[in-house]
């Protein structure tokens, strides 16, 4: 028998720690980039860090569920909930999809710098280089959207929390990973948009083209969320 | 790519990105060729990297403009990451080579140091305290049997040729792994500079003696050797068919005919340089590749831009000057 609060404050750690390590990278990356381009072009600091601020979002994400989470198991405000330890399981799935999937940031920062680049030598591309920047976001929102799932199948959103079995604790573990280790191919996503940007600056006219380049990765997030959502389906957590 | 790659170098890529967008560009050089005075050139210069550099004195302005390029040049080598400073240490000796040919061409024409000195960037100064002579230059770089050579045909080729051999060899020993785009662009312009060296050789009837520089991309030695021993514009365009040179070198020829001088050849494989930089700096948006591309799309602009005050000097039409211009087809 494992301690359930114990298991709902990894999780709680984990949406919080692997995000931050996410955006801190991505926007790490990013702001180097924008440092970069200041260092000649001053006047474009304010462009450079509207690009710097998308990787922060998985982030929040990760600080959100993690909140949610403590406010599920009753850390917060006083008195710990009495918890099963399915539902101990169930939310450290919630944090691993969040906080998986929230290393999404690092493809999302090398994007953005290849964004940051661009706009500063033409700054007409700055929306093209938006769209091809928020590209890697999805597989945090992904993420983000089975730990809700979890959460409310596992009646973690305050109230009383729903009796789950033991499977279903544990599916909703297999859930997060699915969905969260699926959030690294917002990595190669990145790659590939960054090399998109920078094509689409000289040949407008590619944008299509290079945008489905940098979707077909998507397809593997698609495939993790997929997994998820059938996991929990097939433990009858949905529904 | 890899993602650490973007992570080294994203900084960087994005600070060249930044100096790239300072470049004068295709419209403003087409601006300046209309000028009809240097004072007016000189005016539309002031909004540029390039204010206050144009004076009466092309020498010094010819000097100015590889100033910019060594100063270009140095930005980026201090920010550069360690990955990539071995290599761009080395890429950047070109600039270095440049005077030092000056200094030899200068002391084989009988000029005064100091009268060499100054057509030299004012950052290479410091290099020439202790170098006198060809002689100096010989020791430095070890090139005794060159010299020799040189002292029995006079022919300070072999000498400049030298030099490039070691920068090259040097160069391309010291590119990164994984960098296959860099490894290119600088084969290309390695196969372009041979080219353009054994199109000297066939117009100047010489049969045999051609050292191709190494590491080109896609031209083997024997190529040049064919073309060489050729010894006829013809056989060197059936020895370039089925290269990417190939189109080029004729385009080249038609204009050759009219002139008879080796300028179109020189622009017209400039341009294919050109254009594979353009190449990289679209698909490639990290690493040392598209930092090099910068480079070589600097060192055109500076070229084009001397070209237009020299031939303006010279009372050249617009047209005329047009079709001296790089990267502009």
């Amino acid at each position: 028998m494992v301690d359930p609060l114990a298991l709902a404050a990894i999780g709680a750690g984990l949406a919080i720690g692997l995000s931050g390590i996410g955006s801190g990278i991505g926007v790490g990356i990013a702001g180097a980039a924008g440092a970069g381009v200041i260092s000649e072009r001053p006047e474009k600091f304010g462009t450079a860090l509207v690009f710097q601020a998308l990787p922060q979002t998985q982030a929040i994400y990760g600080l959100l569920i993690g909140i949610l989470i403590m406010l599920g198991a009753g850390m917060l405000g006083g008195g710990a909930k009495e918890l099963s330890e399915p539902l101990g399981w169930a939310a450290l799935g919630a944090g691993l999809a969040t906080g998986l999937a929230g290393l999404s940031a690092v493809g999302q920062g090398i994007v953005t710098s290849s964004g940051i680049g661009v706009t500063s030598e033409k700054p007409e591309m700055f929306g093209r280089g938006m769209v091809f920047s928020v590209l890697p976001e999805t597989q945090a929102i992904y993420g983000l959207l089975v730990a809700i799932l979890i959460m409310a199948g596992a009646g973690l959103f305050g109230g009383v929390p729903k009796e789950i079995t033991m499977t279903m604790g544990l599916a909703a573990v297999g859930a997060g990973f699915s969905v969260g280790f699926a959030g690294f191919s917002a990595i190669g996503q990145g790659i590939t948009a960054a090399g998109g940007v920078a094509s689409i600056a000289r040949r407008p006219e590619t944008m299509g083209k290079n945008m489905v380049f940098s979707v077909m990765s998507e397809t593997f997030a698609i495939f993790g969320l997929l997994g998820a959502v059938l996991i929990l389906l097939g433990v009858k957590m949905l529904g | 790519m890899s993602a650490l790659r973007a992570i080294r170098y994203a900084y960087i890529n994005a600070k060249v990105r930044a100096m790239q967008s300072k470049l004068l560009g295709k419209k403003k050089l087409m601006e300046l060729l209309e000028q009809t005075s240097l004072v007016a050139i000189a005016n539309m210069l002031e909004d540029t990297e390039y204010s206050r550099i144009l004076g009466n004195d092309l020498i010094e302005f010819e000097k100015r403009l590889r100033e910019n390029i060594i100063s270009a040049a140095e930005k980026i080598r201090l920010s550069m990451p360690s990955v990539g400073i071995n290599f761009f240490n080395n890429f950047i000796k070109r600039y270095e080579i440049e005077s030092i040919k000056t200094f030899i061409r200068g002391i084989y024409f009988g000029l005064r140091k100091d009268e060499i000195l100054e057509m030299i960037p004012r950052q290479h100064h410091r290099f020439f305290d202790d170098v006198d002579g060809i002689e100096d230059v010989v020791t430095m770089f070890n090139l005794s049997p060159e010299y020799e050579e040189f002292k029995r045909t006079k022919n300070l080729y072999v000498i400049e040729h030298s030099l490039d051999n070691i920068y090259y060899k040097n160069l391309f020993m010291s590119i990164p792994k994984d960098e296959n785009d860099l490894r290119e662009i600088l084969g290309r312009e390695v196969d372009i500079k041979n080219i353009k060296m054994a199109i000297r050789y066939v117009l100047d009837g010489i049969r045999e003696g051609f050292k191709p520089l190494p590491n080109g991309y896609e031209l083997s030695p024997w190529v040049f050797e064919e073309i060489v021993s050729g010894g006829t514009l013809d056989r060197m365009v059936t020895s370039l068919e089925g290269t990417s040179y190939y189109t080029y070198v004729v385009d080249a020829i038609s204009k050759y005919n009219e002139k008879r001088s080796m300028i179109p050849f020189e622009i017209k494989l400039d341009d294919f340089l050109y254009e594979k930089a353009y190449e990289i700096i679209i698909k490639v948006p990290f690493g040392l590749a598209p930092i090099v591309a910068y480079m070589y799309l600097k060192e055109f602009e500076v070229s084009n831009l001397r070209t237009i005050v020299k031939l303006k000097q010279e009372n050249f039409s617009v047209e005329e000057i047009k079709e001296h211009l790089r990267g502009i087809a």
